[in-house]
């Protein structure tokens, strides 16, 4: 019996609104004639439904619709777009993050154009790869001697040529 | 929830989304109450249910582009109610707690203040009772988990049927039985001693 209650306990909320099946329904029916507990249940069920009714239903303020349209038409005036947006809520780190940008791209070109668009053509055409070094090391042989680029050329050279020595033998 | 064929508010969303502004006002008009009153038994709070009423109509005009009528314009309607208010509870567990963010007693609002309540037909010993009740019923609304009074709201206020409300909260209809058992279970603990209280009867019907 206790066992058959817990399973017509739990759904007598149904039972009550109607959200069960025919066969269910005449077995609740059935066990509620004789079960005083579930009938009990069944009646306390009830009554909370009751009460909750004492929440009545409130009526929107005067102002809702006239509040609503004034949200709408802010919603509806002219379309600002994602990067606008973003421009006006961050002026500063966008204009300092644009200009860091605009530096590195402009100073990689003209560092470009003044380097390599110069200096590659005279060089290379007027020092043709010799001595099994790479052409383009070529373009450090202008390095001072005592400098490190100068330092780096003298050693390749060397080796390569004592490797190449070697080699003949 | 099936769409119907000749459902009228989706009509109206069309002429809406067709450029009549002037269907949007019949459509706040049917909603407005519906929206608001669900929103006020989730939330308690009359203020807060009209913000959310101001943001689920907000939503509705904003996304009615992406509207597809699927189901019934209500279903969509109940969805977004449903989601702004378990939105606003999640911000508000998440907000840092002041003395001001805490939620009124109707008693201290003063239920008869209220557009909707009927203020003197009582009186004040029964204003007072009336109140009580009223804070009663409300904390143990309020006790129950976010989905449980979702749906228990769903059904009692707004007589839904499980199928519907499966759609709104988007589970099974078995899973809706689930929650409103516990819901029911629950509400009938916290209301149990104020049946005792008031000498309500617990017997049940003689058959």
């Amino acid at each position: 019996m206790i066992r058959t209650c817990r399973r017509i306990q739990k759904r007598i909320p149904a039972f009550l609104d109607a959200e069960v099946t025919p066969k269910m329904r005449s077995a609740v029916s059935r066990h509620l004639d004789v079960c005083p507990d579930c009938r009990r249940l069944l009646a306390a069920t009830s009554q909370s439904w009751e009460l909750l009714a004492e929440i009545e239903e409130i009526t929107p303020r005067n102002d809702f619709d006239p509040l609503f349209w004034e949200k709408a038409r802010e919603f509806s005036s002219p379309r600002v777009s994602r990067t606008d947006r973003l421009w006006a809520r961050f002026p500063i780190p966008a204009i300092a993050a644009a200009g860091f940008v605009l530096g590195i791209a402009g100073g990689f070109f003209l560092g470009k154009a003044a380097f390599f668009d110069k200096r590659a053509p005279t060089t290379q055409a007027a020092r043709p790869p010799t001595n099994g070094i790479f052409p383009y090391l070529d373009t450090f042989a202008d390095f001072p001697g005592d400098s490190v680029g100068g330092a780096y050329i003298a050693v390749a050279t060397q080796s390569g040529g004592a490797a190449r020595r070697g080699g003949d033998k | 929830m099936e769409k119907q064929a000749d459902d009228p508010d989706d009509r109206l969303i069309r002429e809406f989304i067709s450029g009549q502004e002037e269907a949007f006002t019949e459509i706040l008009g049917h909603y407005k109450s519906l929206v608001l009153n669900v929103a006020y038994r989730f939330l308690r709070d009359r203020t807060e249910a009209e913000d959310v009423a101001q943001d689920v109509f907000l939503k509705i005009y904003r996304s009615a582009r992406t509207y597809e009528p699927k189901a019934k314009f209500s279903t969509w309607v109940y969805k977004i109610t449903s989601n702004v208010c378990l939105n606003r509870l999640r911000d508000e567990k998440n907000a840092p707690k002041s003395v001001s963010n805490g939620r009124q007693d109707p008693a201290d609002t003063g239920a008869s203040l209220f557009v909707g309540s009927s203020p003197g037909h009582f009186s004040p010993s029964e204003e007072l009772e009336r109140n009580e009740r009223l804070t009663v019923v409300h904390d143990a609304l309020q006790r129950l988990p976010a989905n449980q009074r979702l749906a228990l709201v769903l059904k009692r206020y707004q007589g839904l049927s499980y199928r519907e409300i499966a759609e709104i909260l988007g589970c099974s209809p078995a899973a809706v039985d689930s929650l409103l058992q516990r819901a029911n279970g629950k509400l009938r603990k916290f209301l149990e001693p104020y049946f005792a209280d008031r000498g309500v009867s617990r017997k049940g019907p003689q058959s």
